[in-house]
């Protein structure tokens, strides 16, 4: 009980942060509930709903096979779909699957990278929402030889 | 805290790099010890518009490296590069595109 109660205040905490950063409704601040999950699909249900998800060649997920180095994974996200609304990447093996999430601007590019933190050898997944609210997925297992989930 | 930036045009499209120092740590949220401190929102306009809205959270690496692009630039332009992390710290940095 004593860890569902502090859960909750991080959760009123990281709502509240949400709302004083974000101008306008987000993603992330819609939804900050997601962040607090330990599933890839519960996390994927807080902000997509339980919509159908179509695994297809819209969402791009480039990754390495293999990263020596857990800590620091490169990871390029894309789509070729036009007006695309939002990506969001999703690591199954973290204790916190729901990794980062963009929201597409009118006239930037559908591509983003960055690099993120992965526990162990686990599969990434890549959601993307159409314009018409139609969300398309891409996975990728990636192998880890040392895990950086730490600091 | 620090933003490096290399950002360039070419053909009207700007190509934006960015590292950010930031710890990103997940803390007890992600299993280890200590608070969660981490970017949870960057932003980057072009004067008033809007070119890159990111939400990444404790599992984007630390000092994150960050790439996108945009079109509508040209040389001079000046966009400007704003986070704020869970404890309500942030920082704002303009940059000149080359």
């Amino acid at each position: 009980m004593k860890r569902r109660n502090f859960l909750g205040l991080g959760f009123t905490t990281l709502a509240v942060t949400a709302l004083q950063t974000v101008g306008s409704a987000s993603i992330m601040s819609e939804h900050p509930k997601a962040f607090l999950e330990t599933s890839s699909d519960e996390a994927i249900k807080d902000i997509y709903g339980s919509n159908a998800i179509s695994k297809d060649d819209k969402a791009v997920l480039k990754l390495p096979d293999i990263a020596e180095n857990g800590s620091a994974v490169p990871v390029t996200v894309s789509t070729s779909l036009e007006n695309a609304k939002t990506m969001t990447i999703f690591i199954d093996g973290n204790p916190r699957p729901l990794a980062v999430s963009w929201e597409l601007q009118e006239g930037s590019m559908a591509k983003f990278s960055t690099r993120i933190k992965m526990r162990k050898t686990t599969n990434v997944r890549l959601i993307v929402e159409d314009a018409n609210g139609k969300l398309h997925e891409a996975v990728k297992q990636v192998k880890v030889t040392v895990g950086g989930c730490g600091g | 805290m620090g933003i490096k930036a290399i950002a360039k045009v070419r053909n009207g499209v700007a190509d934006v790099k960015l590292l950010v120092k930031h710890p990103m740590a997940s803390g007890k949220l992600g299993g280890g010890k200590g608070e969660p401190k981490f970017i949870n929102h960057l932003t980057v306009k072009l004067g008033s518009r809007l070119v890159y809205d990111m939400y990444p959270t404790s599992a984007v690496s630390k000092n994150p490296y960050i790439r996108f692009g945009f079109k509508g630039a040209k040389k001079g332009d000046v966009i400007t590069v704003e986070w704020k992390d869970n404890t309500g710290a942030g920082e704002k940095k303009d940059i000149k595109l080359k």
